[in-house]
């Protein structure tokens, strides 16, 4: 396993006297595949708003790489990928791609142009997609658009929230298929949140489960084995039955 | 820290450029200040093997540095993965879809002349539904929903009332100041009561108050029901066998023609009130005297000359917040737009009301 590129330790989240995490630490490591699993409303959004830096942490830490120091590193080194896209509803595809190379660095107008083009068929779209505003696409699109906003600067860590969610069975099949290949060919170190069994079973090296406000971490097999009711139910229910008999 | 992007070796008296450094974005600026220099030269071939990292940007100027020279490139395995996966072919930028200036101009006219067209033709059936809704209602009233009429009541008048009031008087009072610097000097002060009078009862009152009312409310409704619409909230209640006009406009119709009359009520007497004020303070007119003059100026045609206007601010209010929230579509950006219109239209098409019912008042001879 790789550097630690993500590491959340002990940490403690509180709504008035509701205990959301308990004492919760997390590991992601250099070109892992993680993926973030638990029951609704288990908090699985709060840990991920925790580790962006979107909401304070009020107890324990979270140490992201390129986050030491005051730079603003971090924000070119990690591309975020929202439940619903996020994609700005005022700008174009193609503007929200440029949107953070523009900002970062001074390239000329078509090479930004072509970059945005590139990445945009990278992640499975037609490049006639590009001068339409986000309103204009359907959910399986603005996904990808937004992917390839989140991959604009070519980060190292990516974070998806419920990526295949909403999306057919075959877009569902090929996003996990182009985040494997991405990781594959940039090294990217990758958390998903995901309700998708099929993304867990086929895409994620490592599991980590929210429950009980604490994490339990294993590979698909080690979680499988597990005594804990809740998590057995998980891995043992008539859902995860029908695709791990395939 | 200076790094070279490139080195030139010559091999069997062929230049070979071999690249070396990070080919990244983050070194894009450097990068490309030395390419430039490079480009001057005659080479044969571009080693990359051993070159340090590249991301997409780099990968994309290696290929463009490769075939404007139009030489090989020669790649270690893991570039040569990159390349692989990557589409190098250059992507055709679609065109944005534009006439020639000269015939845009006319296209832009026809289609603010048709989108004009459309939004009366818009409202007039609005309007038809809603007193189609209305009218049906009446045989059973349960179905104006009472609750939801109370509801906005408090939102429309009851948490106007300070600021319509606090407008009120400092209107007046703005109108008073004038006007008794002006009749100071031919002496005539008292007149100045009558001004103030005549000019809130008849115009100012209901006028201040439904430019406040369409600002604070005309918004809120093209915004409620904006974000319903966009939330398929809307959608969600037809669905159910309801129609979005009984639930959601006819409570704010009815609300609104209940609250912006005696909010403009209230406003004649605030403003009446900050007459009162500068006559005492500026005018040495004793209050018994103003109560007097203000009793011998206003007759109740003024009166309701002003106040019977109220209803017609607050139908056209109403009608123009909701129809505008009811053609939101598509993204946020249409919510702020379409809300913005509203006010707009709901404050002109207020005066405008305003100028109508003062040319009819005068050639009735009111």
């Amino acid at each position: 396993m790789g550097q630690p590129v993500v590491e959340v330790k002990d940490l403690v989240t509180r709504f008035g006297k509701q205990i959301v995490h308990d004492h919760l630490s997390l590991t992601l490591h250099e070109n892992e595949i993680l993926g973030l699993v638990g029951g609704s409303g288990s908090g699985k959004s709060v840990l991920l708003r925790s580790i962006l830096g979107l909401m304070p942490v009020q107890e324990g830490r979270v140490t992201i790489k390129h986050r030491e120091g005051e730079d603003d590193a971090v924000y070119k080194n990690w591309g975020v990928l929202f439940q619903n896209g996020a994609l700005f509803s005022g700008l174009s595809v193609l503007d929200n791609i440029t949107l953070s190379i523009r900002e970062n660095y001074n390239i000329p107008e078509d090479e930004m142009e072509q970059l945005a083009l590139k990445k945009l068929e990278m992640v499975g779209l037609k490049s006639d997609v590009a001068l339409k505003k986000p309103s204009e696409l359907s959910g399986g699109m603005v996904k990808r658009a937004a992917l390839a906003r989140a991959l604009a600067l070519d980060p190292d860590i990516l974070f998806l929230d419920e990526p295949t969610a909403g999306l057919d069975p075959i877009a569902a099949a090929s996003f996990d298929e182009l985040i494997k290949t991405l990781r594959y060919i940039f090294g990217l170190s990758v958390l998903i949140i995901t309700h998708d069994l099929d993304t867990l079973t086929t895409l994620c090296d490592r599991i980590v489960m929210l429950v009980d406000k604490k994490i339990t971490a294993g590979t698909l097999e080690e979680m499988m084995k597990s005594d804990h009711p809740w998590i057995k139910e998980y891995f043992t229910g008539p859902r995860m039955r029908a695709v791990t008999q395939r | 820290m200076k790094t070279e992007f490139y080195k030139i070796i010559t091999e069997n008296g062929l230049n070979m450029l071999e690249l070396r450094g990070d080919w990244v974005i983050d070194n894009s600026a450097r990068l490309r200040k030395s390419l430039d220099t490079v480009s001057k030269t005659h080479f044969g071939r571009i080693d990359a093997s051993r070159m340090g990292r590249m991301d997409m940007w780099g990968a994309l100027k290696l290929q463009s540095l490769a075939k404007d020279a139009g030489v090989d490139l020669s790649l270690n395995k893991e570039q040569a993965r990159t390349f692989d996966f990557l589409p190098m072919n250059a992507v055709e930028m679609p065109a944005p879809e534009s006439s020639p200036p000269f015939i845009s101009v006319f296209e832009n006219m026809g289609k603010m002349a048709s989108g004009a067209w459309e939004t009366i033709y818009g409202l007039f059936a609005f309007i038809g539904e809603i007193a189609f809704c209305f009218l049906r209602n009446i045989a059973s009233p349960r179905r104006f929903r009472f609750h939801s009429i109370v509801r906005h009541i408090d939102e429309i008048g009851l948490r106007a009332l300070p600021i319509v009031s606090l407008l009120a008087i400092l209107i007046s009072m703005v109108i008073s100041y004038q006007a008794a610097t002006q009749l100071q000097k031919f002496g005539a002060s008292i007149f100045t009561v009558d001004l103030t009078v005549i000019s809130i009862l008849r115009e100012m009152g209901v006028l201040v108050t439904a430019i406040m009312v369409a600002g604070r409310s005309g918004s809120a409704f093209a915004a409620e029901i904006g974000v319903m619409k966009l939330r398929e909230e809307v959608d969600a209640l037809k669905t159910m066998g309801f129609n979005p006009v009984e639930v959601l406009v006819m409570p704010r119709m009815i609300a609104m023609m209940i609250s912006l009359p005696i909010l403009a009520f209230i406003a004649d007497i605030m403003g009446l009130a900050g007459g009162g004020l500068i006559a005492i303070l500026l005018l040495d007119i004793p209050i018994d005297q103003y109560i007097d003059r203000v009793d011998m100026v206003a007759k109740p045609t003024m009166f309701f000359v002003g106040l019977i206007k109220a209803p017609v601010f607050a139908f056209v209010i109403t009608i123009i917040g909701c129809y505008q929230g009811m053609n939101v579509s598509g993204s946020a950006e249409s919510v702020g737009r379409l809300t913005t219109v509203a006010v707009v239209q709901s404050i002109f098409l207020v005066i405008m009301v305003d100028a109508l019912f003062s040319i009819i008042f005068s050639s009735l001879g009111i």
